[in-house]
């Protein structure tokens, strides 16, 4: 009896082994294996070239340069508005704390698209000033780094604006009154005291914004591509799917290991950062902090908050959403132009959206619920049993999800590329190498719910099971796996909603037939079908809003936005 | 240094009011201690005249100078007040050294280098601080970091000293020890003080002057001495010490029991009260014990050794009272005890 349940407890961590292996590891040994083999010979040859060439010195100071620039642009932007809701009086404040964290609901890719339809060259804010000033020449080009920028401030400033906010309403108050009753004013004491204070938990919600702005791939495709204007991401994308030269997947690997690198570097200083707790100014009470009394101020920056959320979230969704209802791009949105052929064409014309969209919410299903029963298991390792090598389990799991997609696409490219032995079936250029990509993506946000929820059940109640007879698996499939079936559920939704909008990892692995939403919005827009592209777009983002609301209500408002 | 005067303060959360009416003057040089239970109010006072929160009605002034005033639109901020404040937490900013910490006030007023190492330099003396300048908070221990707190609030020369709860994190040895060099503080600087604290014993020990607070209401204000031995009401009586209630009624010159009406105890209620059910307030160490001869018979229900004494709770007519016996003294549970009681206050 012993024996047999010390087996099957050994059996589910040989299979966590397995399945991690096969989904992380020998993908990722994959590609550093083959950045080191050139003309099928051991050899740096690769990493030569990778960082020889002009052009890809060039990607890699587009990368830093927009990553970092977009990264000051986050920061301020999200630590001044966090600011502004945590501290001062301005009207609306429980409207704006929503309201600013919005733009997480919108794909980046979708965001550039929209700014596209704004501020292209016959964007809808170019032609109105042009009308407007009667000037030949569009107002300005979004096309480029600037506009990739701005995109991406847009879309990341939210994750300071959270981390901050946070931090400022966990803060201490007496600190801050100690300050005032030793004479300054409360700018200054914003500046001696508060501001130096967030700092560790400013420095590691930029680091953030940085990882995630230097890993993304559409925002640079969309608003990169027609100027020549190339990062990291992009250029790697290029290398695999252009390149025709012997040798150029081995260089793509060498040169994703160096974004693996720069990202990694960002990650260790995050951790850093957020690990330095010499700061550690949490009070145990929540007070009334002080506030600033904005006066008349209140007034234009209640203003200057409107038109940020407008720029940030409303403009880019009534944009999409003019583009998709009028009858042909470029036409002013007049009740004249106005037309719902645009959806009817992608909903029942275009057999690629249609597939698109069958093998995305197919892809999501599936991956969400395969993720959430391995996670199950590989939670449980990880927060229940003693057992060596879990911690390494958990590294393992959450690598796919910190890595950039990119690194990971190409990781699976060539660990899927040649046919599986026995069996003789190839996963590339299936969908199957799409379902595993994503099952290795996502496992993290699966793994982290499961965890969360397991440490809440207290091992006792697995013990009295134990007690009365039950196997250990009988034990998990009895007791453990209902008590934390909420928590399953949550972790469901989270994998669900981001399978749905991805596109990085798409845009290497999908091929004809084996299409997503995603690559087919992105692919419509890249040859010049901008009304079915936005068209398309609007139908995701408003399945992303249903699954949001969805997650929501499940989780009662603890996850989602 | 100053007088702090409250006239009238009243603050409203809401419906409901956190402190109301409370009116005291504060004199100069003076330590006052607001005592109550948690949540009456006294922490709210406090921040009224630190200027942290505006008093919804009523005046609070510090020296001449009226720094509320909600009628005449006066609201004089927190850093415009002059006084110095220690807070519960103790506030310590952790991202400067000691010296910074206390050099803070300071270099707000644009005070010259050179003074401000002198300044720094006493009010670390003052706190035996001096060889701990160039830490940070992390390396220092609670009454430590305290220390920092109290010579920064200090080094400005504030009119005012307010302290919420300082003692209140330190552990017992510490908080007695910080007693003592609070009251010595006070006599070195000349500094008025005002105090918060729910600890009775902390308020005795330190206070020139108590106000006790119940529900946002002032119940009584004196000195530590006349708080104890002649409260206003039963919850001063209640809550400084310890004190036996006894129910009864006046007849003739003496007191009557309401549990055993054949009990008369020889003190006659102040004519002044004129209610006819009556309470006495009776300390412990009123009470003498006698195995053979006392005003009353009791028995002894439940003994507690404490080592300077023994605490009894004893049984007559109906009624449990707590006394205290010699610690030589033994009586054993069960047995008969004689009472004396030697003074009472009535309430009613
Ligand atoms: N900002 C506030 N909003 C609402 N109620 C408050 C606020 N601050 C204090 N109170 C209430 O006022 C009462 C007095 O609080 P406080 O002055 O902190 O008491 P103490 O310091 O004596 O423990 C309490 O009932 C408390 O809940
Ligand atoms: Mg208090």
């Amino acid at each position: 009896m012993k024996r047999l349940r010390l087996n099957s407890g050994q059996a589910t961590l040989a299979f966590a082994v397995l399945v991690l292996t096969i989904l992380v590891v020998y993908p990722l040994a994959q590609l550093v294996y083959q950045s080191i083999q050139y003309n099928q010979q051991w050899s740096l040859q690769s990493y030569l070239a990778a960082m020889t060439s002009e052009s890809n010195l060039l990607a890699l100071r587009h990368s830093l340069e927009v990553s970092l620039a977009a990264m000051l642009g986050s920061t301020v932007l999200g630590t001044f508005l966090a600011w502004l809701i945590a501290r001062t009086d301005l009207p609306g404040r429980n409207f704006f704390r929503t309201a600013f964290v919005l733009p997480f609901l919108i794909p980046p890719f979708i965001g550039a698209l929209a700014w596209l339809q704004i501020l292209g060259p016959v964007g809808y804010l170019n032609k109105f000033l042009m009308t407007l000033t009667g000037a030949s020449e569009p107002f300005w080009n979004i096309y480029g780094p600037a506009g990739i920028v701005l995109v991406m401030m847009l879309h990341e400033y939210p994750t300071v604006f959270i981390s901050v906010l946070g931090g400022l309403e966990r803060m201490n108050p007496e600190l801050e009154e100690a300050a005032q009753i030793s004479g300054g004013r409360i700018f200054r004491v914003m500046r001696d005291v508060t501001l130096p204070l967030m700092m560790p938990t400013i420095a590691a919600g930029a680091l953030l914004v940085f990882i995630t702005d230097i890993a993304n791939f559409g925002v640079p495709a969309i608003l990169g591509f027609s100027e020549n204007y190339y990062v990291l991401t992009t250029q790697i994308y290029n290398v695999i799917t252009r390149s025709t030269q012997p040798n150029s997947l081995n260089i793509a690997a060498a040169m994703s290991i160096l974004l693996a690198l720069v990202s990694g570097l960002g990650i260790f200083l995050q951790r850093f950062y957020l690990s330095n707790k010499e700061f550690a100014v949490i009070s145990g009470k929540s007070m009334q902090p002080n506030v600033v009394k904005l006066g008349a101020h209140r007034y234009w920056l209640f203003a200057l908050a409107l038109t940020l959320f407008v720029i940030a979230t409303v403009a880019p969704l009534v944009a999409i959403l003019l583009t998709a209802l009028v009858r042909a791009y470029g036409l002013p949105p007049l009740p004249e132009n106005l037309t719902l052929q645009n959806f009817y064409d992608v909903l029942m014309l275009n057999q690629s959206s249609r597939r698109g969209i069958v093998n995305s919410l197919g892809l999501a299903v599936t991956a969400a619920t395969i993720i959430s029963l391995l996670s199950a298991f590989i939670a449980y390792i990880i927060v229940k049993t003693k057992m060596r090598g879990r911690a390494l389990l958990d590294f393992i799991s959450n690598a796919p999800y910190t890595l950039p997609g990119t690194v990971v696409a190409l990781a699976m490219i060539l660990a899927w590329l040649k046919p599986l032995p026995l069996i003789d079936f190839r996963l590339y250029n299936t969908i199957w190498i799409l379902l595993v990509a994503y099952v290795a993506r996502y496992l993290a946000f699966g793994v982290r719910t499961a965890a969360g929820s397991l440490a809440q059940v207290h091992s006792s109640l697995e013990e009295a099971a134990r007690i009365s007879g039950a196997g250990w698996l009988q034990s998990f499939r009895d007791i453990v796996i209902p008590l934390i079936r909420p928590g399953l559920f949550a972790g469901w939704f989270l994998v669900f909603i981001p399978c749905l909008r991805e596109l990085t990892i798409s845009a290497l692995l999908w091929s004809t037939r084996n299409e997503t939403i995603g690559v087919v919005v992105f692919n419509l827009q890249q040859s010049g079908n901008t009304s079915a592209s936005a068209a398309l777009a609007v139908i995701m983002i408003a399945v992303l809003l249903i699954a949001n609301l969805i997650t929501r209500r499940l989780t009662g408002g603890k996850l989602g936005y | 240094m100053a007088t702090v005067t409250l006239e009238q303060i009243s603050k409203a959360f809401g419906a409901t009011f956190a402190v109301k009416d409370f009116s005291a003057t504060i004199a100069d040089g003076e330590f006052v201690t607001f005592l109550g239970p948690s949540g009456c109010g006294k922490t709210t006072c406090l921040r009224m005249v630190a200027g942290f929160i505006d008093p919804t009605r009523g005046r609070v002034s510090i020296g001449a100078r009226v720094v509320s005033d909600p009628e005449r639109k006066i609201a004089v901020p927190p850093e415009e007040r002059g006084v110095g404040m220690v807070f519960q937490s103790y506030a310590v900013w952790p991202h400067m050294t000691v010296f910074a910490n206390v050099a803070y006030p300071l270099k707000i007023k644009s005070v010259s280098k050179e003074e401000q190492r002198q300044r720094v330099g006493r009010a670390l003396e003052l706190m035996k601080m001096s060889d701990l300048a160039d830490r940070f908070p992390h390396q220092l221990s609670g009454g430590q970091q305290q220390r920092v707190a109290l010579a920064r609030a200090l080094v400005m020369n504030p009119q005012v000293l307010l302290l919420d709860e300082p003692l209140s994190n330190l552990d017992a040895k510490l908080r007695e020890e910080m007693r003592l060099e609070l009251k010595q503080l006070q006599k070195q600087t000349g500094v008025t003080i005002i105090f918060v604290t729910h600890d009775q014993m902390e308020a005795m020990v330190m206070a020139d002057r108590i106000v006790v607070m119940n529900a946002g209401i002032i119940q009584q204000i004196g000195a530590p001495r006349e708080i104890y031995l002649k409260p206003a009401n039963r919850f001063v009586g209640e809550f400084i010490g310890v004190a036996n209630f006894l129910s009864g009624r006046r007849r003739g010159d003496g007191f009557a029991l309401a549990a055993s009406p054949q009990i008369v105890l020889p003190f006659q209620p102040p004519a002044a009260l004129t209610s006819d059910a009556l309470v006495m307030m009776v300390r412990p160490q009123d009470i003498a014990l006698h195995p053979s001869q006392g005003q009353l018979a009791a028995q002894v229900a439940q003994k507690m050794f404490v080592g300077d004494a023994t605490e009894y709770f004893v049984s007559v007519g109906g009624e449990t009272l707590r006394v205290r016996g010699a610690p030589r003294e033994d009586y054993a549970v069960g047995a008969t005890v004689h009472l004396t009681i030697s003074a009472g206050q009535f309430f009613q």
